[in-house]
This record gives structure tokens, C-alpha cells and sequence, in this order.
């Protein structure tokens, strides 16, 4: 249970702290987008089904909080938990220079699809500014993993986070 | 035994999913009008988090300033005193030239000032937040449905408009800023004669300049229509959410069409939103609740 609620609280950090602390840490408006960096942290550290069913509840939460276009990053994480649930298999996540260039290809990912979902809904991005903007968002996203994740898997393989195996719990 | 997965049943419950996300989506865009209790609660429960982060930020940005340019600090305090001593000198001169600003003032205070506005009850509202997302330019104020603020608002500040309010919870409010090209705000650009020049003023920070954080606005004319750097824009009150004029910003270039039939206007704004932190509401009657 304490595991859940430890994991709510770092999804509301991450909810609130681009809209208020990263306004002074911006770089010509580009801010990270740190739900996705929590939905790609979780998804490396759960089964792809689970981890899609985190993104895809995270997502609709966060859509709700900003109002509008409600199930565009709902879909959108729950995508970049799939595309982590195939590589994750496939990668070594304790290494960090690794992990950076994974949060940098599946932020791409994700953020394409939430400006492609977007202009499914009459938003039209010239595709410079559009390009610019997953490019920013990715690669701040892939600057922050070494100042986080070595903590983030630390708690998840033996911290706060960690799970025990269903038998352990018996 | 285990369970039998069946990929048909999978492939249809996946598809059900996209669909119905794609569907609201679409049907929940900027300025639809759509009950959000789950965001309302979410921002009844964050309002205060997001207002303690920016107390704390602003107090360590200020103090962080003051001890890392100490040096600076000190260099300019130098050099101030000794500017000091010459400001006076200058200062008598200064003053005869303030009596002639007034009296410029006294003269530019009937441009600056709209009557319309004064039937209107202003609201006062402090920005909470900023948008989160690099997609919109939205500002979150500390004034909501409670105190009578409903979509459609006009936002004005006290040099001119800031926007329109998107969306309207019971403590805070959304506001799309002029500068964001989703918004669109029905103007007339007058010059120096009085004469006015009526057209649909856009933002740019879709098209152009979506990294800038100030952003810029723009307006299309006709080739023949009389548009000089210098002149001012206003709010035409044509379209029924802006009242007529409101000061929204000076003309600073015409570019000309390379079709030669049409040519735009660069406009600067005249409310600095970097540095904005209070705001009016204006409570128009007939906006949506």
C-alpha cells in the first residue's frame, strides 16, 4: 500500500513541478515532460501490461488536470509504456548512458504521438515548431535520467518502491 | 490450469479503447464546455502545492540573485552614486520635461481609456500557474466559478488585453493568451488621424515563434489599406467576447505579400506577459457558465 501512495505523490510532483519550478528552469518555454519520465521509469521496472495500464491511468489523470483533450496522453503514455515493455526486455536498465538513450527515443515517441493525436483534433503545428518541441521536451527528459533514475531504481530494486514476489508475500 | 487468452477478444478491447480515447479526444478540445469534476478536485487538491513551490521559488531566486552577483551588486552601487550626483544636476531639467509629460498624459489619457469598460465589473485574480506543456499559451488564475467567472471571459491587465477565460473551475481559471494562435481576437489598428482599419489579429506563437516565450501578434490587410508602424490596435468588439476598445498593442512593421495582394502587420503588445502577475477579469454578461 505504502508503495502505491509513495508512487501517487511522485506522479503528483511530476504533475505540478513543470508548471511552477521548471518555469524558472526553462529553455525558451521548453520544459521537461516528467510524467512520461515516471511512466518510462515504471514501465522499466513492471510487466508491459501492468506498465500500460500505469501509463494509461497516469495519462487520463494528467489530461483531466490540464483540462482538455481528455485521453491524449492517456493514450499517448500508454503507448511509450508499450514500446518500454518490448525494449526493456532487450535492454540493460542499470546502465544509465543505456537508459538515457531509451527516455530519449521513447520521449520522442510519445511526444509524435501526442502531437499527432493532437492534430487528429484540428491543432495544426508547422512542423519545425512542432519538431523543435519533441526534440526540447525529449531531450531534457534524457538530461534529467542521471540526476533521478539511479535513485528510481535503486528504491525500485530494493527501496521503497520494490515489490515482493507474489510467493514471498505467503 | 491457466487462463486461454483470446487475441480476437484482445484486438477488439484494444480497439474499443483507441476509439473511445480518439472520440473524446476530439470532443473535449480547447474552448468545448464539458463537465470536469476530476479535474476540478485535482485542482482544489494541487492549487496549494503549486502556490507554495512558487513562494519557495521566487524566495530562492531572489536571495540565490542577491548573494551570487554580490560583486555586481557592489560595482553598480559605485556607479550609481556617482550617476546620483550628475542625476541632480540634471534634475531640474527633468522636471520641466515631466510637466510636459503630464500634460502629454492628460492628452493620451482619452485613447487609453474605454468607456465600454466601465460597465463591465472587473475582477482581480492573481496567476497561480503556468501552463505545465510547451503546446499552449495558458496561464491558471486564483479566481473561479465561485467568484463569478465563466468561459469566455475578457482578461485584461491594467496596460491592456491578456486574453480570454478557457475554462472556469470553483477556485481557478484557465486563460488562453492572446499571443497563442488558437485564439483569435476581432481588431482595428487606428492612426494618428483617428481613421480605423478592422481585421482578425492572430498570435504567433503557433506559427513562428512557439520557443519564444513572449511570442508577438500579427494582423492581414488588404494592399490598400492605410497600416504605419506607430499606430495603435484595439479591440473592435466584433465576434461577442472582447468589448470594444481595449489598447492591444502598437504596430511595429508591415511586411507586404510577395503576391502583392495582401500585407501584414507585426504587432507588439503592450502587456509585458513575462512579467505578468496580477489580472481583470471583466464579468460579461452572457459568456458560457
Amino acid at each position: 500500500m505504502k508503495r502505491y501512495v509513495i508512487m501517487l505523490i511522485i506522479f503528483m510532483l511530476c504533475l505540478t513541478l513543470p508548471g511552477t519550478l521548471f518555469q524558472y528552469w526553462s529553455w525558451g518555454g521548453i520544459k521537461p515532460d516528467l510524467v512520461m519520465l515516471w511512466v518510462i521509469y515504471i514501465a522499466l521496472h513492471h510487466r508491459p501490461v501492468r506498465a500500460i495500464a500505469y501509463g494509461f491511468s497516469f495519462g487520463l489523470i494528467e489530461d483531466f488536470y490540464l483540462g482538455r483533450y481528455i485521453g491524449l496522453n492517456a493514450i499517448s503514455l500508454a503507448a511509450a509504456a508499450l514500446l518500454i515493455g518490448f525494449l526493456q526486455q532487450r535492454w540493460y536498465r542499470e546502465n544509465i548512458p543505456l537508459t538515457m538513450v531509451l527516455v530519449l527515443i521513447v520521449s520522442i515517441l510519445g511526444q509524435t504521438l501526442i502531437m499527432l493525436f493532437a492534430a487528429t483534433s484540428g491543432l495544426n503545428w508547422f512542423f519545425g515548431d512542432a519538431l523543435n518541441i519533441i526534440l526540447g521536451i525529449s531531450f531534457y527528459n534524457c538530461l534529467l535520467v542521471p540526476l533521478t533514475y539511479p535513485f528510481i531504481h535503486r528504491s525500485f530494486t530494493s527501496g521503497f518502491l520494490f515489490q515482493k514476489p507474489k510467493y514471498e508475500h505467503r | 490450469m491457466g487462463k486461454k487468452i483470446n487475441p480476437m477478444g484482445i484486438a477488439v478491447l484494444v480497439f474499443a479503447v483507441i476509439l473511445i480515447t480518439l472520440t473524446s479526444i476530439r470532443l473535449t478540445g480547447l474552448g468545448s464546455d464539458f463537465p470536469n469534476p476530476v479535474g476540478k478536485a485535482l485542482d482544489r487538491i494541487l492549487s496549494p502545492v503549486e502556490r507554495t513551490i512558487w513562494s519557495i521559488g521566487d524566495g530562492i531566486k531572489d536571495n540565490v540573485r542577491a548573494i551570487f552577483s554580490f560583486r555586481t551588486v557592489k560595482a553598480e552601487n559605485e556607479e550609481l552614486r556617482k550617476q546620483v550626483e550628475q542625476l541632480k544636476g540634471d534634475n531640474l531639467q527633468l522636471k520641466q520635461q515631466v510637466l510636459a509629460a503630464l500634460r502629454y498624459q492628460e492628452l493620451d489619457k482619452d485613447v487609453f481609456q474605454s468607456p465600454t469598460l466601465e460597465k463591465y465589473e472587473k475582477i482581480g485574480a492573481t496567476i497561480v500557474n503556468r501552463n505545465p506543456t510547451a503546446w499552449y499559451q495558458t496561464i491558471t488564475v486564483n479566481k473561479g466559478s465561485k467568484d463569478g467567472v465563466k468561459a469566455d471571459d475578457p482578461v485584461i491587465a491594467n496596460l491592456g488585453l491578456v486574453g480570454k477565460v478557457v475554462a472556469a473551475s470553483s477556485a481557478t481559471s484557465d486563460i488562453l493568451l492572446i499571443l497563442d494562435g488558437e485564439g483569435q481576437v476581432g481588431a482595428l489598428v487606428r492612426d494618428n488621424l483617428g481613421n480605423a482599419v478592422f481585421g482578425i489579429l492572430k498570435g504567433t506563437y503557433k506559427k513562428g515563434s512557439r520557443l519564444n516565450a513572449t511570442g508577438s501578434l500579427e494582423m492581414e490587410f488588404k494592399q490598400e489599406d492605410e497600416v504605419n508602424s506607430g499606430d495603435l490596435v484595439f479591440t473592435s468588439g466584433f465576434g461577442g467576447v472582447f468589448p470594444k476598445d481595449i489598447p492591444i498593442g502598437v504596430v511595429t512593421g508591415v511586411r507586404v505579400d510577395p503576391t502583392g495582394l495582401l500585407k501584414t502587420a507585426n504587432i507588439e503588445p503592450i502587456v509585458n506577459f513575462d512579467s505578468l502577475e496580477e489580472v481583470y477579469i471583466l464579468d460579461v454578461p452572457g459568456g458560457s457558465r
